[in-house]
């Protein structure tokens, strides 16, 4: 068994992994960088490592030497790497490697042939998972990309080998769309992902995200904790998710589970894993990509299964067996997770940069909330705008639905504004609530980003009202009744004294 | 008390969409709007969230900002701005707008510090409403700011790949008339 993990990351994620490895005696590392040197993440680990002081031209959590050496320099044995930043790096798995440190992941073969999504999809082919097309490699000119689109049938998408996280992807709705998009595609690959390499599938128009978690030892046991439903989605970012998915039936479940299951056997996958596909309205589905760390959206399989994921990626990359089999693992009720960002809404979701002033948060029974900030936190530009998940877990999906809105409307934060009322809007919209929605939701199906309370505007405007009479001692309360009453003490004083 | 008086003690706010809310002013927690009595309570709890409770409901507040007479106030975390107005200086601001000519350049200002990733204009560009200016990205997010007006871009003050701070002026667009 691993004795010791440098975990390289940061937030909420740092203290989920400190939280389960620290339970299993594992003595935890974190990170100090100058960008937040007093994060809560830091008390929640055994010891705490400064980053060594560097150039700054590297992101801290980017910088593979340094973060390899410090696992080395300090005897850590193994390197957990999170989500995000080098998490899907194949090359920080292999420098771990080569150091002779444990990367909790599978190895670095494995992420290279899942991050290179011609490669993915190789596997996909072989392992007979339906797929949109885009089996035929990486396109070389623009005379292919027609050639290859033409044969599809339109729209098409275009989209980068190395790409991801919804970037560098082009939709072509007809021929003439084809050449430049290619070429687009391709200039933007380069730069971004330092591959050029594009590849051609159908698009599929406002399909549902649903994703399977899969989990494999290194004895070639695999299996799986059942699906995400993860269409909430605004320009492929994921705001709320929900296990299991309300579109599937236990039919549909059982071919796409065993085709994620497939999947990974013949990838001969470790560790955790998940396998994205898109459902259309037929109920046909697709493999999309194989995610290679562990989600953001993890808890809410965690709910619903009783299982630590976290704590299966540690056995795993300890080279223990597998604790369970597929038998095993039962789905209980519903869990939902709200991801709480420091977001304006109210002004198309952009980042709120500040101190969190005040943070009171919803507790229960069945609620649980992964969160990496306290009063104080200042939420910077130079990390995501998460301040905290939260996850409810339900007896069913409506009331999991309830328990998420009462949890929300219990979750205050002052200093930033947050998706809060976002995640209102949502729960209390009657096509969610339906659970008859794909990723056109927000877009199609939400007349309102935020919910706004019965008689909320009204307050807000005389809350205006009486913090401004206050400010300008429009009606002084001397001139009117009951004045004693109303009377802060300290001004009563002070105007006592002054009689 | 004669009408006048009362006039005296009457405050609008004035939302950022035009929308009016009058309130007759009896005390710092006694209002009525539209012969409605509203009596409130402002309580600071134990963990410092602020509380206004009206008629029974109980809504968590913050007062974001003021500037002079303009109140930004957040509840149950929904913003919300407002000008407070007397029924004259309400007057005298209507009677101003409608007699000022409309700024004919459009100010273009970072909403928060960030990176230029990309720059959709040149000076000399024309623009229409709602047309992407550029893209600045901030905590790994891209946003798209687009043109308020439609017209010609006369300035552009940044460069693809600059750093700016919040605030900074990055573009100017002068209007189109018709």
């Amino acid at each position: 068994m691993i004795k010791s993990i440098l975990i390289a990351n940061r937030g909420e994620i740092a203290i989920r992994i400190a939280r389960t490895a620290r339970r299993m005696g594992i003595k935890t590392f974190a990170i100090r960088t100058k960008k937040e040197p007093n994060a809560v993440y830091l008390q929640k680990v055994d010891q705490i490592l400064d980053f060594p002081e560097t150039d700054g031209t590297v992101p801290e959590f980017l910088d593979i030497p340094n973060l390899v050496k410090l696992a080395v320099d300090n005897h850590i044995e193994s390197m957990h790497p999170g989500y995000g930043y080098l998490s899907e790096n194949a090359d920080f798995a292999k420098a771990c490697r080569d150091a002779g440190v444990i990367f909790i992941g599978p190895s670095p073969e494995i992420i290279k042939a899942m991050g290179d999504k011609i490669i993915a999809k190789e596997i996909a082919h072989r392992s007979n998972v339906p797929m949109l097309g885009g089996t035929h490699g990486g396109v070389p000119s623009a005379e292919a990309a027609i050639e290859q689109a033409n044969s599809l049938g339109y729209p098409v998408i275009i989209k980068a080998a190395s790409g991801g996280g919804g970037r560098g992807m082009r939709i072509c709705w007809n021929e003439s769309e084809v050449p430049q998009n290619f070429e687009l595609c391709t200039a933007e690959a380069k730069t971004a992902f330092n591959d050029p390499t594009v590849f051609i599938e159908k698009y599929l128009q406002n399909p549902k995200h649903i994703e399977f978690q899969i989990v494999a030892d290194k004895f070639g046991n695999v299996i799986h904790l059942g699906e995400r439903e993860c269409s909430i989605q605004r320009k492929h970012q994921k705001l709320m998710e929900e296990a299991p998915s309300p579109a599937l039936t236990d039919e549909l479940r059982a071919r796409m589970a065993d085709a994620a299951v497939r999947l990974a056997k013949e990838a001969h996958y470790e560790s955790l894993g998940t396998v994205e596909f898109l459902l259309d309205d037929n109920h046909n589905f697709f493999f999309m990509e194989m995610n290679t760390r562990i989600q953001v959206e993890h808890p809410v399989t965690e709910m619903i299964t009783g299982l630590n994921l976290v704590e299966l990626q540690i056995l795993i990359a300890s080279g223990e067996p597998l604790p369970i089999e597929q038998k095993d693992v039962h789905l209980n009720g519903w869990a939902i997770e709200c991801r709480i960002n420091a977001e304006d809404v109210q002004s198309g979701f952009t980042p709120s940069i500040g101190m969190i002033k005040n943070l009171r948060l919803p507790s229960d029974n069945n609620i649980r909330i992964d969160s990496g900030v306290r009063i104080g936190t200042e939420i910077t530009p130079f990390f995501d705008s998460m301040i905290a998940k939260l996850i409810v877990h339900g007896k069913d999906r409506n009331d999991a639905i309830n328990l998420a809105l009462h949890s929300v409307e219990h979750f205050h934060v002052t200093g930033v504004r947050t998706t809060i009322p976002f995640c209102k809007a949502v729960l209390h919209n009657e096509v969610f609530r339906s659970g008859n929605f794909n990723t056109s939701f927000i877009e199609k199906d939400l007349p309102s980003l935020i919910y706004k309370e019965e008689h909320e505007e009204l307050i807000a405007a005389l809350l205006a009202v009486a913090a401004y009479n206050r400010d300008n001692d429009f009606v002084p309360d001397n001139e009117g009744v009951e004045q004693e009453a109303a009377m802060d003490p300290w001004v009563l004083q002070k105007r006592i004294r002054h009689l | 008390m004669d009408n006048i008086n009362i006039q005296n003690r009457s405050l609008i706010a004035v939302g950022s969409d035009g929308e009016t809310y009058e309130f007759q002013v009896r005390n710092s927690y006694e209002f009525s709007t539209k012969g409605q009595k509203l009596k409130i309570e402002q309580i600071e709890e134990a963990d410092g969230i602020q509380i206004i409770g009206c008629e029974g409901v109980r809504y968590p507040y913050e007062i974001v900002s003021v500037k002079q007479n303009c109140y930004e106030v957040m509840v149950n975390g929904v913003c919300y701005q407002f000008t407070i107005e007397t029924p004259f200086s309400l007057k005298r601001r209507q009677i101003l707008a409608a007699n000022r000519p409309v700024s004919d350049t459009e100010e273009i200002h970072a909403p928060m510090p960030g990176k230029i990733v990309s720059l959709h204009v040149e000076e000399g560009k024309e623009v229409n409403q709602g047309d992407p200016i550029l893209v600045l990205e901030a905590m790994k997010m891209q946003n798209t700011l687009a043109s308020p007006i439609k017209g010609t871009v006369v300035a552009v003050k940044v460069k693809e790949g600059a750093s700016v701070g919040k605030d900074e002026l990055l573009v100017e667009i002068k209007r189109t008339n018709g």
